[in-house]
């Protein structure tokens, strides 16, 4: 499953191209248990703001929260990020905002875990022109999380 | 002896255009390095103000923080632009005010200009008090902020993520 662009955003991206390839490489890394794959996506000074939690300032201390977790080969998972906005910023970072949503379902049958909400992050040009994961935040969209 | 003098005269002249360009960049640099720290400190006074209004319950002046195609992103809500339901905001704050007293704090801990947009990201609290009485109660919070610096040099937020740093209460 890819990532899409609602193209609801009122500035116009000049670099949407890298952004919403690195956010389809999350949800296949993910899809794929590959949690080494996933903590590739985020630059060395990462920091993840997660509902409930406090932030994760580092790409330790972002493994220690997620690695396990995404790594885990014990449900299968149905990933979308639905990317409303993409604004390239000076220096060299882009901000995006939008919506995901995912269904992971235990193969030994437990009840699957879900959520409904939103994302605002902001990516980090590397100097050889591809985009990581710098800041983000997330949230879900009901009280059921 | 006329090509010696020559030959130093022109290198006198690349030396000046080079100082004369080095002082260019320096100057530039010290300027940039100025702007941004009043960008930064604009960007301080908002959220002491964003801090101000919220816990005296001023949404007029709360929204006046805020660009008009803003976007709000609360935890357990859906996405919503303040401008464009400040009635509701304004009828719901309005309710709150008569029942709640609140007391809200921010500490940025990383403001970023990035030409005339920056991010701001930080923790928060509340601390929720009954007018009726009864214990208080606090939530600590987090956000990554996207800001914007219009026209007349005045930074407004443009995009606002928020949630708890910690697990909801049983």
């Amino acid at each position: 499953m890819n990532s899409r662009d609602s193209g609801l955003g009122t500035r116009q991206p000049a670099d949407k191209a890298g952004i919403l390839e690195l956010f389809d490489r999350y949800i296949s890394t993910i899809v794929a248990h590959d949690g080494e794959g996933w903590m590739a996506l985020w630059d060395e000074e990462g920091v993840q703001l997660p509902p409930n939690q406090p932030m994760h300032v580092g790409k330790q201390e972002i493994r220690s929260a997620n690695f396990d977790f995404f790594n885990d080969s014990s449900r299968s998972w149905i990933f979308d990020i639905d990317t409303q906005e993409v604004l390239v910023l000076d220096g060299g970072y882009a901000i995006a905002r939008g919506l995901f949503g995912y269904t992971a379902t235990p193969v030994d049958g437990r009840p699957p875990l879900t959520m409904d909400g939103k994302f605002m992050t902001l990516f980090k040009k590397q100097p050889d022109g591809h985009w990581l994961l710098y800041r983000d935040c997330f949230n879900s969209n009901t009280s059921e999380y | 002896m006329k090509r010696y003098f020559a030959v130093l005269m022109l290198l006198g002249l690349v030396a000046a255009f080079a100082s004369a360009a080095g002082q260019s960049e320096a100057h530039a640099k010290s300027k940039a390095a100025t702007n941004d720290a009043a960008d930064k400190a604009a960007i301080a006074a908002l959220w002491v103000n964003y801090s101000k209004y919220a816990s005296e319950g001023n949404l007029d002046a709360f929204l006046q923080l805020h660009e008009r195609d803003a976007y709000k992103m609360p935890q357990n809500r859906p996405m919503f632009q303040p401008w464009v339901i400040a009635d509701s905001l304004r009828a719901a704050w309005k309710k709150s005010n008569q029942t709640t007293d609140l007391q809200m704090s921010i500490e940025p801990k990383e403001t970023v200009i990035l030409g005339d947009y920056a991010y701001s990201m930080g923790t928060y609290s509340q601390i929720f008090k009954s007018k009726a009485g009864g214990p208080q109660t606090v939530f600590n919070g987090k956000f990554l902020d996207v800001l914007h610096k219009d026209s007349t040099g005045t930074w407004r937020i443009l995009r606002d993520c928020y949630n708890s740093s910690t697990p909801p209460a049983k």
